[in-house]
């Protein structure tokens, strides 16, 4: 099996990791979960985080196929419609969208201009589709629970998991967002961690974690069978649901789920400006 | 964590003053009461909202109200010393509770008006409307039996004035404790050296006039705290002791410029510039905040 070479970018503020996955017999390249940086507090963007994405590339004279997410994430926002307009490819991301696009345009009360039909993206990924990059083989699993719409793309012997698995000492995604489930996590972690054991699994987020102060990004599904806290072999469906599900009552919202979520199920486009020229992100009170 | 003290009357012509911290703005409310006649003013409450869920509640409202109940008191003014950049008022939520007078200082109108444009609400009166008294430098008050007077303090904002009622006076964003300084002056309407000045005129006040601040950021791990004095005040708030106009002005212009925005500027001014009350909801039922997006220039990056 071809070994993609895969460079990591981190943005500390939202702990996000972003990817470039690169065919080593090409110049073809897939980038994955990019991050727009966002200071909400000023409401400001910027693309100082892109930007090192794009010098990389550019750098090592890269073609980029796919500017792919494994979900609409709630934690920071999309730079992909910015990394497209600079380097081109085709944007993809999973075909449940349409079910996200549903519950959060109904929650931001979006107006008609908003397809809820994932049409913001050239291509919608169901279970078992596959894909090229260069020469590189890429398949897509479905692994709901997080979301309705998560996807772990395996390319090559690297599997991208999105927010399913963390590093082994830190556990799993929450499922508690609206859409989320946590037996349904459960059993798409199963299908991931039923990839061959020496994969190599690339993680969407770390937390560090007790007793370890260095931000990790890569671990293998052997790893995770052996010593994954939260679903390590020998850890029953409804064990760990019980535990995600008592987990996940004690957390807060992500700082920037309601910025995120409205921009990222747009793909990365900020909703339409108002007759005045002016961008508004719009905060439901009282909804979540 | 110290979230409630109360500062007794210091005789005849002098409020009890009883101050409410919100750990999650740091930010300091007040009830101030007249010992002789039992009416009270309650100034900047505080209607607590969840950025990050978007959810709002009246706790800390709800804490002032069972206060005055528990005291017997009668609520006769809802005061704000200034349209706030950190806090969602709840003076709406408290008129509608008790009836009180709202008020808040005239020049109001100017920060609606920059407002309105940021926010892009074409329709919005900027008038003041929303609340039943408008002050200007001077107005004075009663509260029960207690002489008020208003003092316009710019600086902070545009619209910030000084309450001195009795031998008590409400700063809000201007002095801080003195171990800690003064206020910001960089938001939109803001300007350093009205800051001093409005300053200079509360320092000029009698010295042992009592001080109570808008909020407290609980400097090296101590203990919230609000109250001081004038004479505390000119003697050792680091900002202001042996400090000239001129190198204050530079000094609060330097610090500015590292400060990041308020965690809830653009959240709370559209509910404060409406005194307290959110936006009318759409046509799903639902009400929504706006968030301008790169409509706020030279903040430094949070």
């Amino acid at each position: 099996m071809s070994a993609p070479i895969v460079n990591h970018f981190f943005d500390e503020p939202t702990n996000t990791f972003s990817y470039v996955v690169q065919d080593p017999d090409s110049k073809a390249c897939a980038v994955l979960d990019s991050v727009l940086d966002f200071d909400y507090a000023a409401g400001r963007t910027d693309v100082s985080s892109a930007d090192e994405i794009i010098a990389f590339i550019k750098a090592e004279g890269l073609t980029v196929e796919w500017i792919l997410e494994t979900h609409v994430h709630a934690d920071h926002l999309s730079a992909a419609p910015y990394l497209h307009d600079k380097l081109g490819g085709k944007t993809g991301i999973g075909a449940r969208i349409i079910e996200v696009q549903e519950i959060f345009g109904k929650a931001f009360n979006a107006g008609t201009e908003f397809a809820r039909d994932g049409s913001q993206f050239d291509r919608l990924f169901e279970e078992g589709d596959t894909f090229t990059i260069g020469n590189l083989e890429g398949r897509v699993l479905h692994t709901p629970g997080h979301t309705p719409a998560c996807l772990t793309y395996v390319i090559g012997d690297a599997a991208f998991v999105g927010d399913t698995l963390f590093m082994p000492d830190y556990g799993t995604a929450r499922c508690d967002f609206p859409g989320g489930d946590a037996r349904t996590l459960y059993r798409s972690i199963q299908k991931v961690l039923a990839l061959p054991s020496e994969t190599r699994l690339f993680l969407c987020h770390d937390y560090k974690a007790p007793d370890r102060d260095e931000y990790l990004h890569e671990t293998s599904v052997a790893e995770q069978r052996a010593h994954n806290v939260h679903v390590h072999e020998g850890v029953s469906e409804d064990a760990f649901v019980t535990m995600r599900t008592e987990r996940d009552a004690t957390l807060d919202m992500p700082k920037l789920i309601l910025p995120s979520v409205q921009v990222n199920m747009r793909a990365g486009h900020m909703p339409p400006a108002e007759d005045n020229g002016q961008v508004y992100l719009k905060v439901p009170i009282n909804k979540f | 964590m110290k979230t409630f003290a109360l500062s007794r009357s210091t005789g005849p012509g002098s409020p009890d003053v009883a101050g409410f911290f919100d750990p999650r703005t740091f930010s300091v409310q007040y009830v101030v009461s007249d010992p002789a006649t039992s009416k009270c003013a309650i100034i900047d409450p505080v209607y607590d909202f969840d950025e990050k869920s978007g959810a709002t509640a009246t706790h800390h409202a709800d804490e002032l109200l069972a206060y005055v109940t528990e005291q017997g008191l009668e609520v006769q003014w809802i005061l704000d010393t200034h349209p706030h950049a950190d806090h969602f008022s709840a003076a709406h939520y408290l008129n509608e509770k008790t009836g009180a007078t709202t008020a808040i200082c005239k020049y109001v109108t100017d920060v609606q008006e920059l407002w309105k444009g940021i926010y892009h609400w074409p329709d919005f009166p900027a008038d003041g409307s929303q609340w039943d008294r408008l002050f200007a430098e001077g107005d004075t008050f009663q509260v029960g039996e207690l002489e008020a007077s208003v003092m316009f303090s710019p600086g902070h904002t545009l619209a910030s004035i000084t309450y001195v009622i009795g031998d008590a006076a409400f700063v809000h964003d201007t002095l801080f404790q003195p171990d800690f300084g003064t206020a910001r002056a960089d938001f939109p309407g803001g300007d350093a050296r009205q800051l001093w000045r409005s300053i200079q005129a509360i320092l000029a006040l009698p010295g042992e006039t009592r001080v109570f601040t808008g909020h407290d950021y609980m400097p090296d791990g101590r203990e919230p705290e609000w109250e001081s004095t004038v004479d505390e005040q000119r003697r050792y708030n680091p900002h202001l002791a042996g400090v000239s106009e001129n190198d204050y002005v530079a000094l609060r212009h330097k610090r500015d410029a590292g400060l990041p925005m308020p965690n809830l500027i653009l959240h709370a001014l559209q509910v404060n510039t409406r005194g307290g009350r959110l936006p009318e909801p759409e046509a799903n039922g639902r009400r929504y905040l706006k968030i301008p997006l790169d409509a706020l220039e030279g903040a430094a990056w949070d």
